[in-house]
């Protein structure tokens, strides 16, 4: 199964890579980074492989990032919050980044008006974007941490609490703005993997990877926490530290993502829930599966986002919930019988 | 011999009210203690502290020389095996993965086949095995209270390769199961017991608890009101007063292992509290059965004015 996946990544990966606007054949793309790994840079002239090594590359790198990085936060939330409905903005990183994002749009808008044209501002907006989602993380895990114990029931409800108060000051700042500014803010909270460069994806790749890297040593405490918390104390799981590491990885690779990409929905709900329904709830296996297919699935949203209307571009938020919710519907009805 | 799990004037105090008061026990390798008394009356709350769940409000618990508070998660989990109240499960586990949890957090390394071999014994002794593979929440609300002794088992079966003694909690293991499996489940915690480990169960048979105890502990509103052999304590009026029922006290031919009786109608209750925060229609109450109540006395059971309830009972 997990090979299996892994095929399919890389298939889309390539397909990712191909796809676009204008279309790169599999044969030129070998031939490009051949050459490319020959020589060290890329050709001037060469407009096809600038486009590719330049913008595509780098832009199908960050869709697996992010897809990746939504997609095992989400299956660490619900492990934790041992709650199937959990996904990652239920710590509060989307709507405490979503704030920073439209602060920084209306109001810092004179300072980076320039930047935002084609794509975001990439420093400001972003930086402004991944505090925000810390520090209204930060928020919520002190409101619910009493006595050295994090209490998940009282995280959701600090996590609604503070969601809806970031919601209404970020429509305050939507009825604020003039109309480029609106534009930019609904471009951004529907997510879009336009402006990835080589310094975005690079940047977030530290992250992202960390959270990669130490979610199948998750695996066994997230089962035993299945169990409630405290049996999985009875058996050994240091609850309180498996917290904190969850919330601290899901909190620093969703804000990451959001800054770099803008609020992508429903792959982190999603990914783990269609891995559950095919492998079962064993999160040893899910991690691994969940980031692969979330990875996976975003390349190919993205795809999609870029070919449908070309030139222009559908925002992803759109293309992750069209697709991915009548799938994940289907889903249910054929397969699940009350699985959830 | 010296207990495993001891506990020395144990407080547990939550807004003001005193669930556990001044409770002092000792787990001792080898023996089965059983937990008796009525709703209410803090027993989980002791099975809570001794484990480590909750720390307690003032005094300490040790387990193995060692204060629990200074040990860590994944050595607690070697040391003693919990099995709680009603478990809800999150996920569509199965009775296999439920049963393995037992020990996949311990950090105890084991090969597949081996750990297959431990699960597999365990299930067997815990009768669920042929259920291996159903999902947990396809299961009865037994056959669910097996898995978890299951769990259980495994547990222990690998924390004994490190550690050399143990403890066992159980918390109403035998609340959901049928007749035939609650008695095996004893048996098998009197298995356990004989093997060397501490054995703690909460119950509310009473007969069980007799024909299984070593040593009997009586709890009422969140103290520790008689400890001892089960024929002792079921002698005196003591337990009927606990409970406030009639009970009537047997014994039964092999082994003279004391049973009891219940007869007639629950003794009636009547809840005092201090009297500015009685409710109104406990007073009318209280008047209109003034001249009927009658109050027993038992010179076992130490009366304390501070206990908010007492029992009296209609001719």
């Amino acid at each position: 199964m997990i090979l299996l996946l892994a095929i399919a990544t890389v298939l889309l990966f390539a397909a990712g890579l191909a796809t676009g606007p204008v279309t790169v054949s599999p044969s030129r793309i070998a031939a490009i980074v051949a050459a490319v790994v020959e020589r060290g840079s890329v050709a001037d002239g060469d407009y096809e492989s600038n486009i590719f090594i330049n913008i595509r590359l780098p832009r199908v790198l960050l869709a697996l990032e992010v897809g990746a990085a939504l997609a095992a936060s989400g299956a660490l939330m619900q492990g934790l919050f041992r709650n199937p409905l959990a996904d990652p903005g239920l710590i509060g990183v989307s709507s405490g980044a979503g704030l920073a994002a439209a602060t920084t749009i209306v109001l810092g808008g004179g300072l980076s008006a320039s930047m935002v044209g084609g794509g975001f501002a990439f420093p400001t907006l972003s930086f402004g974007a991944f505090l925000g989602g810390l520090i209204s993380t930060s928020v919520i895990y002190a409101i619910s941490t009493r006595g050295g114990r994090t209490s998940m029931a009282t995280m959701l409800l600090a996590g609604v609490g503070l969601g809806a108060f970031c919601g209404a000051l970020t429509g305050l700042l939507a009825f604020w703005s003039n109309d480029q500014q609106l534009r930019d803010l609904t471009f951004w909270t529907l997510g879009s993997l336009n402006g990835a460069t080589w310094s975005k994806t690079m940047t977030i790749a530290p992250v992202i990877l960390l959270l990669v890297a130490s979610a199948p040593f998750l695996g066994r405490s997230l089962n035993a926490l299945a169990l409630g918390e405290a049996e999985a104390f009875h058996v050994g799981v240091r609850v309180q530290l498996i917290k904190m590491v969850c919330i601290a990885l899901a909190a620093l690779a969703v804000g990451a993502s959001v800054a770099s990409s803008g609020v992508i929905g429903f792959v982190g709900l999603v990914a783990p829930h269609i891995v559950r329904l095919s492998v079962g709830p064993d999160n040893r296996l899910l991690l691994p599966l969940a980031t692969l297919l979330g990875g996976a699935f975003l390349i190919g949203a993205d795809a999609i986002a870029r070919k449908l209307v070309a030139p222009a571009e559908l925002p992803l938020g759109v293309v992750t919930s069209a697709i991915g919710a009548p799938f994940f519907l289907w889903l249910l009805l054929t397969r699940s019988r009350g699985v959830m | 011999m010296r207990p495993f799990i001891e506990a020395h004037a144990l407080c547990h105090v939550v807004r003001g009210a005193r669930i556990l008061d001044q409770a002092t026990i000792g787990l001792v390798p080898g023996r089965l203690t059983i937990v008796i008394g009525p709703n209410g009356a803090g027993k989980s709350t002791l099975l809570k502290l001794l484990s480590g769940e909750i720390p307690p409000s003032s005094g300490e618990v040790f387990c193995a020389g060692e204060r629990l508070r200074d040990t860590p998660a994944w050595r607690l989990a070697r040391r003693r095996a919990v099995m709680a109240q009603g478990a809800l499960l999150a996920f569509p586990f199965t009775v296999y993965d439920i049963a393995r949890m037992g020990f996949d957090t311990m950090g105890a390394g084991l090969r597949g086949d081996e750990a297959d071999s431990v699960v597999a014994d365990a299930l067997t002794r815990a009768d669920i095995f042929h259920l291996s593979h159903r999902r947990y929440d396809s299961l009865s609300g037994g056959e669910q209270q097996r898995t978890h002794f299951a769990r259980v088992l495994c547990q222990l079966s690998i924390g004994r390769r490190s550690e050399s003694a143990q403890a066992l909690l159980l918390d109403e293991p035998v609340a959901s199961l049928d007749l035939r499996h609650q008695l095996m489940l004893m048996d098998a915690a009197r298995e356990i017991a004989d093997s060397g480990v501490a054995v703690l169960a909460i119950l509310h048979d009473l007969n069980l608890a007799a024909a299984y105890a070593d040593d009997l502990v009586v709890m009422q509103a969140g103290k520790i009101v008689a400890k001892g052999a089960p024929a002792k304590i079921l002698a005196g009026c003591l337990v009927a007063d606990v409970f406030g029922v009639d009970l009537r006290f047997c014994a039964t031919p092999p082994g003279n292992a004391p049973f009891v009786l219940p007869h007639g109608h629950a003794r009636r209750i009547a809840w005092s509290r201090p009297a500015s925060k009685q409710p109104k229609f406990a007073q009318l109450s209280n008047a209109e059965d003034a001249n009927r109540v009658w109050s027993r006395k038992c010179a076992i059971l130490p009366r304390n004015e501070s206990v908010s309830m007492s029992f009296s009972q209609s001719p």
